[in-house]
């Protein structure tokens, strides 16, 4: 959709190509969970590439229980008014309105959550109708595919939010990057049935198959706790990381979210990685995704 | 003879450039450390966020800043001061264990190759780092090697980026269709700074300046603060390496 107003059709906001640049810019770089303006400074100072403004990180949803939601416009408007660098806000899944809302307040990009509650347990939010990218969580392929469909113009591997365990953010970027993988060797008359097991869009896995990569940005989220962490997430091969919890639940936040930010740089330089790794004190003190119920799993969110 | 054009890959939209140039029938050489620098004919300075690279190039933006702001008071209000007469110099701190890697070294080197002569070409967040002046964020470090004032995220949030049609005469035909993401501007040039394209007058902005370019060239420096390499109209690209090749 085209926002354009400037008393002319001469130019175009919110084009198709607009929204997926934003994430394009974002790539090598690191996403931080932010709860207030003070940790949005420390995160830009450290070199993040962006904010996520959020009331409460995912390790604290999961301690607390109850709905979790949108949060307080002036949290975000307070955050948007301190850093330089793009800010984005978490929506439940299927919450437009809460959608309407922060492209309204200026975010510069979504995050359609599955750490928030659910709203729609039917539906997402149709992201083509917003003038501002939307960044949203996959586990495999088939949903991936779904949500750059409904109009994302960025996806996250969803791991396993506020746990501090990178295994199931090792699991699905394996499983997406794995799958595109498959696809590119894939015989052209197997893509149909493909499409039709992985649930997946037929146009856009074609366009999988000939490119050998996702048609948008692809990072990696949910349980990256480490500067190694990062890195290995990297070396499998996605464009970037969020970390949530895994800074400000930590230590020291600030040092451990500059060693981060240069592991995700620097990401195949071992011996770099074992200088900024050293004395980062204690990390978050996590929660194995196998001690988890299966109902406190994050992931399983998104149709 | 093939061309090898460094693409500055700290962080950013490193691989639509090195895609770019590899179009173009040039080869594209991602650059991380100091000796990379090496086997270069030309280097590009991808969009991507300022402040990150500060960061990742200085190793501690604070310990570096406070010498670019004195620099950049003293000298904001001259804006044609030839180009040696600002000399930077950044150090890491040595008082964090995290800080001991001399990033700048990177920067540093990319900054005397430039005044040397070699060719670099920056987008976006590249022409920040080209500029000489930052306007009101003292919090951001550049090399300083154009005669040009530049203001970050001139147009505002990501919801006021745009594409438009521009007019850039240096091309054939000069109709080119940009990409801003939370561009900046360049609202000031020194005399020997040629500009090869202005902000159309029917794009609104927050607060007027005197001068709007948005694509300039300096020497051996070209910056444009719109993204080519989001397009698959390689022509600025192409113009870059006829720079090269000069």
């Amino acid at each position: 959709m085209s926002l354009g107003n400037d008393n002319n059709n001469k130019v175009s906001k919110g084009s198709e190509v607009v929204k997926k640049a934003l994430p394009q810019m974002l790539k090598g770089g690191v996403i931080m969970d932010v709860v207030n303006a003070e940790q949005a400074k420390i995160a830009e100072e450290a070199g993040a590439v962006a904010v996520m403004a959020l009331e409460r990180v995912p390790a604290d949803i999961r301690a607390n229980g109850g709905v979790a939601r949108m949060s307080d416009p002036e949290l975000i408007s307070q955050i948007i008014s301190t850093v330089t660098i793009p800010v984005m806000a978490k929506v439940r899944i299927g919450h437009f309105v809460e959608a309407q809302i922060l492209e309204a307040l200026g975010v510069d990009c979504i995050d359609e959550s599955e750490v928030l509650t659910p709203a729609d347990e039917e539906y997402h939010i149709d992201k083509n109708k917003f003038g501002i990218p939307f960044v949203c969580g996959a586990r495999n392929l088939g949903e991936a595919l779904r949500r750059i469909g409904e109009g994302a113009s960025m996806i996250r591997t969803k791991g396993e939010a506020g746990t501090g365990d990178v295994v199931e953010a090792v699991r699905h970027a394996r499983t997406i990057l794995g799958e595109i993988k498959k696809l590119s060797v894939m015989p052209h008359e197997e893509l149909m049935s493909y499409a039709k097991l992985i649930n997946a869009p037929y146009e856009l896995l074609l366009q999988v198959a000939k490119d050998g990569r996702l048609p948008v940005v692809n990072f990696a989220a949910g349980g990256i706790a480490t500067p190694a962490d990062a890195a290995l997430l990297m070396q499998l091969g996605v464009d970037g990381v969020f970390v949530g919890s895994g800074i400000f639940k930590s230590a020291n936040p600030g040092k451990r979210a500059e060693a981060i930010v240069k592991a995700t740089t620097y990401f195949t330089d071992a011996g770099l990685l074992a200088t900024v790794s050293r004395n980062l004190g204690e990390p978050m003190s996590g929660l194995s995704v196998h001690s988890l119920d299966s109902k406190e799993k994050l992931a399983v969110r998104g149709w | 003879m093939s061309l090898v054009i460094g693409v500055l890959a700290l962080q950013g939209d490193v691989s639509e450039h090195c895609h770019a140039i590899q179009s173009c029938g040039s080869k594209a050489y991602p650059i991380k450390y100091e000796n990379d620098l090496d086997h270069i004919d030309g280097l590009i300075i991808p969009g991507g966020e300022s402040t990150t690279i500060a960061k990742l190039s200085y190793g501690s933006i604070n310990s570096a800043v406070s010498k670019v702001t004195k620099n950049n008071q003293t000298l904001e209000s001259k804006i044609s001061q030839s180009i040696t007469s600002t000399k930077i110099k950044a150090k890491p701190e040595q008082d964090n264990s995290n800080n001991t890697i001399p990033y700048s070294s990177l920067i540093n080197k990319i900054k005397t190759l430039g005044l040397s002569g070699l060719p670099i070409y920056g987008t976006c967040m590249g022409s920040i780092f080209l500029a000489k002046y930052i306007e009101n964020n003292l919090n951001q470090l550049s090399m300083q090697l154009m005669d040009i004032k530049i203001t970050r995220n001139a147009f505002g949030s990501q919801k006021h980026s745009f594409e438009t049609t521009l007019t850039i005469n240096c091309l054939n035909p000069p109709k080119y269709q940009a990409i801003f993401i939370r561009a900046p501007l360049i609202i000031a040039t020194g005399q020997n700074v040629e500009v090869l394209a202005y902000l159309p007058d029917y794009i609104n902005l927050n607060q007027d300046y005197p001068t709007k370019a948005i694509m300039v060239k300096e020497k051996n420096f070209l910056a444009s603060v719109f993204h080519p390499e989001l397009t698959k109209d390689y022509r600025i690209h192409e113009f870059f390496l006829d720079m090269v090749k000069k």
